[in-house]
């Protein structure tokens, strides 16, 4: 028989060390708990990431493919997404899918947490933004935000630490074209530094923010969260991965069974547990996670866990140009400026609620060609008539919940400790469609309007599940929600979930902020109201 | 493990039927990929036997003897059809070895190297580009 080590008695257990993960270990610990955090993934040294080697492109294609069915490290769990028309991507390691991200942080509208009172649709939010607000600018504060105040389509909010990141020629000929059809932009708010910031450089502009620099000008919570949460005492643990969330007699967390880094069983105690797995693995731990008093999963009285699952969906449109004078693959790839002239539900439309535009820039040589430009006779003259010379717009749709697109546990996929693979099930709906055929539409009207000489229309992006959301939502009835309004369980009171999991709507924006706000927002609800878990 | 991949006539006709040769350049045939794409394949599991599988099925097509380029290129057609999931991550491997290429990289204009530590100059941010969406009234719905 296996022997499993006891390791000594912790107030906070948290699993995952993301961008919620991180943001709960930090405050906890400053609030004088004992917290200790599992991470299934390694330290990712800054040495190591692509933009320090020339062979970046094939880097960015392999080992730092967004899938992990792609890249498949040791910290990777395989996903079944067979049967859905978006795939899911993610990254494991210290500091999660912020090791890999765009850092693009708009906030959700007052509206977007009461879709079914102003719209009829999914359900309302039991917390409102004005609830968030607060937590909202600590984690820009943490992670430091390059933005500016103003923004007619957003509530009015405290000051960014920086001033926004510059638009470029290209980014600016993009904001004429949306002034000339009378549609709102603004710069998009980036957790990317425009300037240095507690001790990281500023950007330099190099292209692929999604692969990370030594620079730490762009923020993750591996270099802002958890250096701080460490030296307030807490233990981060790489490469543990949890294999089940254990409960006591009274249906009550009592801790995480995990393998450690040389693959050894261990438990580790705790009066508490966060679980900060991301919209996947959340529900993946959780339904793994039966026992007699949770025969479906641990917190699933409600049947809730797992369903519901959000994406985010994404369309638009790609734009040639001849007259831009600086080639596009200068200066960061996302994060140039957003557009909410579509963003509310407008009766006249033949959806419900709305996306936002989002502006990206040309890529180097090989994203270039890859996917876009044809083989053959014409390579060349079509390569040349891309590269340096595109702009895109994106827009990115609310994504309604519905039931029938969920996480279950897979029969067959396990990762390479047996652990059952998560299995998703998801279809677009038909408001998305409507939604995403609008957004081509007006795509192409600003690329006309900037002056595009050819124009691509990308009627649905397949590979951008990135956004996992939903999947435990939050609710004040116990029927139908995983967990309440501070994201504590209604089965287990010692239980919280803190990721894009207890999301019940997704808006039309990235979640990160959102979800690093509800993380602090819990963390706050522990220290102040349940005094109970600290030794 | 990665099957060798050989530098045969066949693999030289079929590289630059993908990607051709252009002013001074040879194609991605002539520029001699073929360590490149050995290494690449060799290094992760995604690519490891994509080029010997496609140069297979696209002899398939071909009767013995040389092909000249238009029944090279009437091959990759065939395969390009008839398999869009192989073929799109053989043509992204060639891509990957061209476009990675220092030869390729002076043609186009791009900086041979890693992204950093050098980055690209931006002119600074500049806040009389506001000027227009500034004017606008908050339109955000107003609701606790």
């Amino acid at each position: 028989m296996t022997s499993v080590k006891t390791r000594e008695p912790v107030d906070v257990l948290v699993m995952g060390s993301g961008a919620s993960g991180a943001a709960v270990t930090w405050s906890l610990s400053a609030g004088g708990f004992k917290v200790v955090c599992l991470e299934q993934g390694p330290w990712v040294p800054p040495s190591s990431y692509p933009t320090n080697s020339a062979d970046w492109q094939y880097l960015q294609r392999t080992t730092w493919d967004y899938s992990p069915n792609v890249r498949k490290l040791p910290a990777d769990y395989p996903v079944n997404d067979e049967h859905s028309q978006i795939k899911v991507v993610m990254y494991n390691a210290i500091g999660g899918s912020t090791i890999h991200w765009t850092a693009h942080v708009p906030r959700f509208h007052p509206s977007d947490f009461r879709v079914k009172s102003l719209d009829g649709v999914a359900e309302d939010w039991p917390i409102s933004y004005f609830d968030l607000e607060p937590y909202y600018d600590l984690n820009d504060e943490m992670m430091g935000c390059s933005g500016i105040n103003g923004d007619p389509a957003n509530p009015p909010r405290s000051p960014r630490q920086m001033p926004p990141l510059p638009l470029g020629p290209d980014g600016e000929r993009m904001a004429r074209a949306f002034d000339s059809l009378g549609w709102h932009w603004w710069p998009s708010d980036s957790h990317v530094n425009s300037t240095e910031y507690r001790g990281r450089q500023a950007c330099n502009y190099c292209g692929p923010i999604g692969l990370n620099c030594d620079r730490g000008a762009r923020a993750s919570s591996d270099i802002t969260y958890l250096p701080d949460a460490i030296k307030l005492g807490a233990d981060v643990r790489p490469n543990s991965t949890v294999y089940e969330i254990t409960t006591g007699p009274d249906g009550r967390a009592t801790g995480a069974n995990y393998y450690n880094s040389k693959g050894e069983q261990e438990f580790q105690p705790a009066n508490s547990v966060v679980v900060a797995g991301n919209g996947i693995g959340t529900p993946r731990m959780l339904l793994h996670s039966r026992s007699r008093i949770h025969p479906n999963g641990l917190a699933n009285s409600s049947g809730m866990v797992g369903k519901n699952l959000m994406f985010h969906v994404y369309a638009g449109a790609t734009g040639l140009f001849n007259d831009l004078g600086s080639p596009t693959y200068r200066g960061p790839l996302a994060n140039i400026i957003m557009s909410q002239e579509f963003y509310e539900t407008d009766p006249s439309r033949d959806f419900k609620r709305g996306y936002t535009f989002q502006v990206g820039r040309g890529q180097g040589p090989a994203p270039t060609a890859i996917g876009n430009v044809p083989w053959g006779k014409n390579h060349h003259v079509e390569f040349d008539q891309r590269f340096g010379k595109t702009m895109g717009l994106g827009a990115i749709g609310d994504d309604l919940p519905e039931e029938i697109n969920r996480v279950e546990l897979d029969t067959k996929q396990t990762d390479r400790h047996g652990i059952p693979a998560p299995k998703i099930t998801y279809r677009v709906s038909e408001n998305s469609k409507r939604l995403l055929a609008h957004g081509v539409k007006s795509a192409r009207k600003v690329l006309e309007a900037a002056g595009a000489h050819r124009i691509f229309e990308n009627p649905f992006s397949t590979n951008t599940g990135w956004h996992l959301m939903g999947t435990a939502r939050m609710g004040d009835d116990p029927g139908r929600s995983v967990v309440d309004r501070f994201g504590q369980s209604h089965d287990a009171d010692n239980l919280f979930i803190v990721d894009g999991s207890v999301f019940v709507t997704g808006a039309a924006v990235n979640p990160t902020p959102t979800i690093q706000a509800l993380a602090l927002r819990t963390a706050d609800y522990i220290r102040h109201e349940r005094m109970d878990l600290k030794s | 493990m990665t099957p060798d991949i050989r530098e045969d006539s066949l693999l030289v006709a079929v590289l630059d039927g993908i990607i051709p040769p252009t002013g001074n350049l040879p194609g991605a045939g002539g520029l001699g990929l073929v360590s490149e794409l050995q290494r690449m394949s060799r290094d992760h599991t995604k690519y490891e036997d994509v080029v010997p599988r496609a140069i297979t099925v696209i002899s398939r097509s071909l009767d013995s003897g040389e092909p000249d380029s238009r029944e090279v290129e009437q091959a990759i057609r065939e395969f390009e059809a008839a398999d869009p999931k192989d073929f799109a991550r053989f043509l992204e491997i060639v891509y990957l070895a061209y476009y990675s290429d220092p030869r390729v990289y002076d043609r186009i204009g791009w900086r041979t190297g890693p992204l950093q530590p050098e980055g690209h100059p931006m002119p600074p941010w500049d806040e009389s580009i506001l000027e227009t969406t500034k004017k606008r009234e908050p339109f955000w719905t107003r609701v606790e």
